[in-house]
């Protein structure tokens, strides 16, 4: 009951905030973001708290609700969590904040419209998350396209509509087949038991023949792997982020790109681990490609958002050969690598936006000088490009770290290769940082205010303790895989 | 032989059938009275409020016929021409339905002309009985009954506005090509009758092995060209060339009515006959439907993009639905029948929804237009803004193009995840990437609509007018009851489909 | 929280304070702030090395906490001192505090003072991890922030876009030894199933499996490994063929390229290949390349370094040699002679930079030498100690770099992995050596001035009183610090039985060795005459092209920029807007085209459609017929 009250807690306040935007009731003026940050720091302590005080472990999946939707199908709504789902949670609602605050004084017409849309979306991520029922993910899944798409195509810049289009095109085509793959386990499952079933639990036990498991298991992997996104279908993303309004920016990269990993965890491994085995070396192959045709592709780009969004290509590149290298150590690094990024490039999203919102251009040509200006900002852009690549100290090489070591016990040479991407990002965070803040100083820009500092400090310190001492993660989420 | 005894068997009229057939023999009733009533005293109003009442009460016979046991299971034969179970009742009721808001959104459309329009109603009575006696045939020369009386029909109401641009031009491409097709039709069907010596749906020509030796080659080629009469009507590629010319030169209700009735009654006989006639074991016919449904998802959807004028948009997107609906034609074997008439209904239940609410938008609009006295079909560019100027119209808009679309929280999308079910059951994996490349083509112009609904933009023309129905007391009630009604069934599909289970 | 554990902690509050406050310190607090941190860093360390020495243990360990683990090895935080890592902490704080003290002067005037010195103290902090690291990784965490830090330093003043290009250089350079390094680690702990430093060492000697060469391969994993750490330790102190970062460093203000790119940073390689001697031991191939490697940069280096006008980059490219010494050492199997060179250089080496510095300030930051000359006259002061600092780089009898580098060199003849041609290759080194020093002694403080007469003697008596101050203790220590004998040999396991050889050396060496400065001096006497005699003739700075391409460090970076960098920005160039992106835009392209296509079958004439109708009934019964 309780994950329900948060999901559509989450919605409710979502049409609140919508209905009463700029209204007053009895003496009080209700605005939009007002109503949306309480709603979310409030619903993510009571999620904190509901986790901490049950009883029960969370290192198998702890089945919450299940209440019979579509009997017709045996269609169930059930929603269960483990460590790796809280775990990503805790990220979006952290996220969610993040992505109210940078909108704060962004988003000026329509807000009450926006944070509707904003607060639907986490809703879904959430949903997505936790549901154990195939057809509800899947219906999560697409339900939290469908906000962020309006996020992207109302409030975005001046390319919107052709981004959004994109956007949705890829994932709603990539995710049919997930769907046809969906379906075709239920009927196998009806087959080998006699009862249609989308129960994710029921699935665990199913055995498939290998020849059809290849082909179910393509249709999550393609979903997933658009999702993530993975070279050579990632072309979506460069565009989305781009056009993107900065929270939906961070919210893409932050959180939306997780939901990709983790189906790729939760689905593609353990429902068709042997099938997931065969194909290891084609998806770690492809993530390889990822790392470095992402890093030289945010090399080559003069856009702000547009390098940044490269780069995620290349982060969660690492994610990927960490999953599909089947080795405990991996795993770790790849939760880690999830997490990290989520939060580096929402804080190099945020920096985006507030610089956009003093110069109005994501033109690194027009960018250059700042720290003279603004060097609490420089000094936070430095950070978060260290994190990028990977500093240690901060949580991202821990990630990478625990991935590269992991998989360099199955794939040698493909490591070798990918540790190449290091020098990569090592060469566009560079370019990021000194083409934003150093050389000839073009404008005066004024320095981060007291909800900027917020912002970019939370993150920060964030990004730090979890560099320092990762076990706060390591310790919790890895049970999964144990 | 046997055919003389099981019709002298069926020829015994009992009370039950009379009940069971009473919805389509109280629409005929009404018809006549329809007719005394104008010989009486020709007034529009009169005539509109009658229709309405006679298609309610038709509509809620069937719903009461269908939470009845009286159709359970096999259904009822009456004579050897018809025969009723719950899948025709619930199209019945579809089609009483999207008739009703057909006179409904009529109501205005005929205001801006001068005479009485009673034979407009009339017409479109007589459509529906067609479609009532198709959906209830179970034989080809009722089938054919029902047919004719649909088209000819139809032709009246397509060329009504005569003074209109392109109503004559239309009224006839539409009159010549279905006569053509009606006479495919009949050589089909005489084709079959040359093989199986029997018109009656019920015989099985299954039984007859599909070897393609010439004689037996007859019956498929039989088969085809009925298929091809019938595929006219839905307008399936390769046969839609005239449906946007048509859509458009239609007046809008008639557009309406084209695109719901005549379209949900000539699939439902498609399936029925296929079914019981068993061609889904045959795999000459199995390729030609295949062919045809890729076709038209195909077509459809191409040249659905970048399309500006709605009515022609409708008219494509309804050639890809269609396409998709073929899916359930596939079905392998006996037992999945009653799941294929269930999915096929939902489509098409969703279908209809979506397209009634979307004219529904399209009428508002055209009052407005003719209101500046601007005598042209809505464009898409004209619902700019329109979500942040008139919100309930937008948001029905919007939820009806999702479900066509396929998108979550939409009957579309259940409708879709039905299809998609039927397809892999029988493991017809090219329809399977048909549907999924359609889809997402579809996409492409489904999205730019929405996009434009939100674009910002100065108030469109003058404050909001809703469409008059008589029926509607207030439209501002009726569209949001709409919306309701596709998000609940689109959330709670079960609320729906435990009529036909 | 142990003594040993609180030591990086000095230098990394003053950072906290001096960046949370920033400009709102003044210049006296500011300084306070961090020299103060760094003296008690250094008095810290000092006393921690008695502690050393005196007690029985070999070694001091500290345990914070556990980073993380990876499998069953656990990565700690806690520090790890012996008599190797001593050294250095003598070296980086004292060398240090020095550099601080003398630096918050030098940069008094500049207006991001407080930034420069909190850089500082994290350079310090970073470099304290490096070198105390009880574990690769936490190693590797020191190695990145030392890097970040030189980078940060390098391009301190960020509005010169040379500076900028430097410092990005001096990073990506670096970047790829690291990387080669990180691979290592993972190289080490799939064979090994440690990243503990102790632990490696002491699993290499005893893993059969880590020695041996598995059946298919030619080489053993302990060859891969070592090669790779030896990629880190060669992108950090600058050696062929990661060479070309560090003259264009000396774009940072001269503090820094005293403190990072002469005494510590640069060392750290040098550090590296030390600490892992057990892993390096085991692939003797290995430590043959290093031996190689460090004679023909040393080479390389010293010719460079005859051609160059910059005061600083002569002073860089000695560096490189000193550090190419070094390495020859540790190829050698000389491990506490490379260390040993190492101390001794970090003085000598820094004394010389801040000496140029002190020069440069007062020459109103000329760095050109052939704009300076007869200084001798004019900073009589400066001038001593940077003939000190020359003496001890020349390895003059008596002075520290005599004690280190015969050392290194008396080492080299019987090495079985260096042996004689690399014997000869150092004495040409110590030959080149004396000849640069000589070059630039005479061009900056003999000869006739060649500067504007309005030479102002920098101003703040007292300051300068400070600044001389830590200059006079460079000097001692440079001078006497080689008596101080740092025998490490206790630390550092020897040769695998097979490879110990029995070359013994001629008597003759230690003559050659010897002399060979002297000759170098003689040499130079005659052949600079032109520079250091008063001649009204001016000096003209040759442009012969021999005399250029030395001067560009023997176009190496052409070189790199034709083979590496220029296709790297060309592919990217070229493929700006995403290939992968255009073959899927590609698609909607075609259903563009067919929709035109299809379009056009929309006619709207009756005929057609009626003729379609019919034609596609044909196809379609011939589909069925046929």
């Amino acid at each position: 009951m309780m994950l329900t009250f948060i999901i559509f807690g989450l919605l409710l306040s979502g049409s609140v905030a919508w209905v009463t935007d700029n209204k007053v009731f009895a003496g009080i003026k209700f605005q939009a973001k007002w109503v949306s940050l309480l709603s979310v720091l409030a619903l993510g302590s009571y999620f904190l708290l509901l986790v901490y005080f049950s009883n029960n472990n969370f290192q198998q999946l702890q089945l919450f609700e299940r209440v019979s939707w579509i009997s017709s199908l045996n269609i169930d709504y059930a929603l269960a969590l483990d460590t790796l789902s809280i775990t990503l949670i805790v990220l979006t609602f952290i996220l969610a904040v993040v992505c109210i605050l940078v909108s704060w004084e962004e988003i000026q017409e329509k807000s009450g419209f926006y944070y509707f849309n904003l607060l639907a979306t986490f809703s879904g991520v959430i949903g997505v998350f936790s549901a154990v029922d195939m057809f509800l993910f899947f219906f999560f899944w697409e339900v939290m396209l469908i906000p962020m798409t309006a996020i992207i195509a109302i409030w975005g810049h001046e390319n919107r509509y052709f981004a959004a289009v994109k956007f949705f095109i890829f994932t709603q085509v990539s995710s049919l087949l997930m769907l046809v793959a969906i379906i075709a386990m239920a009927y196998i499952h009806q087959q080998q038991t006699g009862v249609m079933s989308f129960y994710y639990q029921d699935w665990l036990t199913l055995d498939i023949k290998i020849d059809v498991a290849q082909y179910l298991m393509l249709g999550f992997f393609i979903a997933f792997a658009v999702k993530l996104p993975s070279v050579p279908f990632h072309s979506w993303l460069p565009d989305a982020h781009t056009q993107a309004p900065t929270a939906g920016s961070v919210l893409l990269a932050g959180i939306l790109l997780k939901t990709g990993a983790y189906g790729l965890i939760r689905f593609v491994i353990f429902l068709f681990p042997q099938a997931s085995e065969n194909f290891a070396p084609i998806a770690a192959t492809l993530a390889v490609i990822s790392i470095l045709y992402g890093a030289k592709m945010a090399f080559a780009q003069s856009d702000f958002k547009r390098l940044v969004a490269y780069s995620s290509i290349s982060h969660m590149g690492f994610v990927m050969l960490a999953i599909f290298s089947f080795n405990e150590i991996a795993y770790q690094g790849a939760i880690v690598t999830m997490v990290a990024h989520g939060l580096s490039s929402a804080a190099l999203f945020s920096l985006a936006g507030m610089i956009y919102q003093r110069i109005h251009s994501r033109n690194l040509d027009d960018m250059g000088g700042f720290w003279q200006s603004a060097p609490r900002m420089g000094g936070f852009g430095l950070a978060f490009a260290a994190a990028a690549f990977g500093l240690p100290g901060l949580a991202n090489f821990v990630g990478e770290f625990l991935s590269l070591v992991g998989a360099f016990q199955v794939f040698p040479i493909m490591v070798v290769f990918a540790s190449l991407g290091l020098i990569g990002s090592a060469i566009y965070g560079m370019l990021l940082f000194q083409k934003t803040f150093q050389g000839v100083p073009l404008q005066q820009v004024q320095d981060l205010s007291v909800r900027e500092f917020i912002i970019c400090g939370s993150l920060l310190g964030l990004l730090v303790v979890l560099g320092l001492y990762p076990n706060i993660i390591l310790g919790y989420a890895f049970g999964v895989f144990a | 032989m046997n055919q003389v005894e099981n019709i002298v068997e069926v020829t015994v009229f009992t009370a039950e059938m009379f009940v069971v057939l009473s919805p389509i023999l109280f629409l005929s009733f009404g018809i006549v009275l329809a007719l005394l009533l104008i010989a009486w005293q020709r007034s529009q109003k009169m005539i509109a409020v009658f229709s309405q009442v006679i298609l309610v009460f038709t509509l809620l016979l069937s719903i009461h016929l269908l939470s009845g046991n009286l159709l359970s299971g096999e259904g009822v034969q009456i004579t050897t021409l018809l025969k009723v179970d719950q899948f025709s009742y619930l199209s019945l009721s579809l089609l009483c339905l999207s008739a009703l808001a057909v006179v409904s959104l009529s109501g205005q459309a005929l205001k801006s002309q001068i005479e009485v329009h009673d034979e407009y109603y009339l017409l479109i009575l007589l459509v529906t009985l067609g479609a009532a006696i198709l959906v209830a045939s179970d034989h080809f020369a009722s089938m054919f009954l029902g047919f004719e009386l649909l088209s000819i029909s139809l032709v009246g109401l397509v060329g009504y506005f005569r003074e209109h641009k392109y109503a004559v031009e239309a009224g006839f491409k539409y009159l010549i090509l279905s006569a053509t097709a009606s006479s495919f039709m009949l050589l089909g069907i005489a084709f079959i009758y040359s093989q199986t010596g029997n018109l009656s749906f019920a015989v099985n020509s299954a039984a007859v092995s599909w070897s393609p030796v010439p004689l037996q080659l007859f019956n498929s080629v039989g088969i085809l060209l009925f298929f091809s009469g019938i595929a006219f009507k839905l307008s399936l590629a390769p046969f839609h060339f005239w449906a946007p010319d048509v859509y458009e030169g239609a007046p809008t209700p008639i557009t309406l009515l084209m695109a719901t009735v005549s379209k949900v009654a000539m699939f439902t006989v498609l399936i029925k006959c296929c079914f019981s006639q068993g061609y889904y074991n045959n795999e000459y016919f199995i390729d030609v439907i295949i062919i045809v449904a890729l076709l038209s998802m195909f077509v459809g959807n191409t040249l659905a993009l970048k399309q500006q004028n709605i009515k022609r948009l409708i008219a494509y997107s309804s050639i890809a639905h269609f396409g998709y609906l073929l899916i359930i034609l596939l079905i392998s074997s006996e037992q999945s029948i009653d799941f294929a008439w269930q999915s096929a209904l939902f489509y098409l239940s969703a279908y209809i929804l979506a397209n009634i609410s979307i004219f529904t938008i399209v009428m508002a609009y055209e009052k407005e237009l003719s209101q500046n006295a601007q005598e042209r079909d809505v464009r898409i560019d004209d619902w700019q803004s329109m979500f942040w100027h008139r919100r309930t119209e937008a948001v029905l808009l919007i939820v009806s193009i999702l479900s066509l679309a396929g998108i979550p929280l939409t009957m579309g999308f259940i409708g879709k995840f039905y299809l998609l079910n039927q397809a892999v059951i029988s493991q017809s994996w090219w329809l399977v990437s048909g549907l999924v490349i359609g889809s997402g083509i579809g996409l492409a112009y489904y999205l730019p609509i929405i996009f434009t609904v939100f674009k910002p933009g100065e108030k469109h023309m003058l404050k909001s007018h809703h469409p008059k129905g008589v029926l509607v007391a207030s439209p501002r009630i009726f569209i949001t009851l709409l919306i309701i009604i596709s998000f609940y069934l689109g959330v709670f599909p079960d609320s729906f489909s435990q009529y036909i289970m | 929280m142990s003594l040993l554990a609180s030591l990086p902690l000095y230098p990394l509050l003053s950072f906290l304070i001096l960046i949370s406050f920033g400009k709102r310190l003044s210049w006296v607090m500011a300084s306070w702030v961090s020299v103060g941190a760094m003296a008690a860093a250094a008095f810290c360390s000092m006393y921690l090395v008695h502690q050393l020495s005196t007690s029985d243990t070999s070694v001091i360990t500290a345990h914070m906490w556990q980073w993380f683990s990876i499998g069953n090895a656990k990565v700690n935080v806690s520090f790890y001192l012996d008599a190797l890592s001593a050294v250095m902490i003598l070296v980086v704080t004292g060398v240090g505090f020095l550099i601080h003290l003398f630096a918050a002067i030098y940069m008094k005037s500049d207006e991001n003072f407080t930034r420069f010195m909190a850089y500082m103290n994290l350079f310090i902090v970073a470099m304290l991890v490096l070198v105390l690291a009880d574990n690769l990784v936490l190693l590797y965490l020191g190695w990145e922030g030392v890097g970040l830090c030189s980078f940060l330093l390098i391009g301190f003043w960020y509005q010169e876009k040379s500076n900028v290009l430097a410092a990005r250089k001096a990073f990506i350079v670096t970047r790829i030894g690291d990387t080669a390094m990180a691979i290592g680690l993972f190289l080490l702990f799939k064979s090994l199933a440690s990243l503990n430093i102790a632990e490696i060492n002491q699993l290499a000697q005893t893993t059969i499996s880590f020695t041996s060469n598995s059946m298919n391969a030619e080489h053993s994993d302990a060859y891969w490994a070592a090669l790779l750490l030896l990629g880190g330790a060669l992108g950090k102190s600058a050696q062929l063929p990661l060479q070309t970062w560090l003259p264009d460093a000396m774009a940072g203000p001269t503090p820094v390229s005293a403190l990072i790119h002469a005494a510590t940073m640069v060392t750290a390689g040098v550090y590296l290949i030390a600490r892992m001697n057990g892993v390096f031991l085991m692939a003797p191939e290995v430590m043959n390349y290093v031996a190689w490697l460090g004679g023909t940069t040393l080479l390389i280096a010293g010719v460079a370094a005859l051609a160059q006008n910059d005061i600083k980059r002569v002073l860089a490219y000695s560096t490189m040699s000193q550090i190419g010494y070094m390495m020859l050492a540790l190829g050698a199997g000389a491990w506490s002679a490379g260390v040993f060179h190492l101390m001794t250089h970090a003085f000598f080496k820094a004394l010389l930079f801040l000496t140029a510095g002190a020069v440069i300030l007062a020459l109103h930051h000329q760095q050109d030498i052939f704009k300076m000359g007869g200084l001798l006259k004019r900073l009589p002061v400066e001038a001593t100690l940077f003939l000190v600092g020359l003496a001890c780089l020349i390895a003059l009898p008596g002075t520290s770099g005599f004690f280190s580098k015969e050392a290194i060199i008396a080492s080299l003849w019987s090495s079985p992995t260096a042996g004689p041609s690399l014997w000869w290759c150092a004495i040409l080194g110590a030959l080149l050596t004396s000849i640069y020093s000589c070059r630039l002694f005479f061009l900056a403080f003999l000869g006739k001035a060649r500067f504007p007469e309005n030479l102002v003697i920098s101003d703040h008596i007292e300051t300068n009183k400070l600044l001389r101050g830590a200059l006079f203790i460079l000097a001692l220590l440079s001078l006497f610090g080689g008596l101080v004998t740092v025998d490490l040999s206790s630390l550092f396991s020897s040769y695998k039985p097979s490879v110990v050889s029995s070359i013994d050396s001629p008597s003759w060496l230690h003559v050659v060795a010897i002399t060979t400065p002297f000759i170098g001096i003689i040499f130079s006497w005659f052949y600079y005459r032109r520079y250091r005699i008063v001649t009204d003739e001016p000096l003209t700075v040759s442009h012969s092209a021999w005399i250029v391409f030395c001067r560009n460090g023997l176009g190496f970076d052409t070189l790199y920029s034709r083979l590496l960098i220029k296709p790297y920005c060309f592919i990217a160039k070229l493929n700006k807007n995403d290939v992968f992106d255009q073959i899927l835009m590609l698609i909607a392209w075609y259903v563009r085209i067919w929709r035109d296509i299809l379009s056009v079958s929309q006619s709207g004439s009756l005929r057609w459609f009626a003729a379609a109708f019919g034609l596609s009934l044909v196809g379609l019964i011939c589909v069925v017929i046929l």
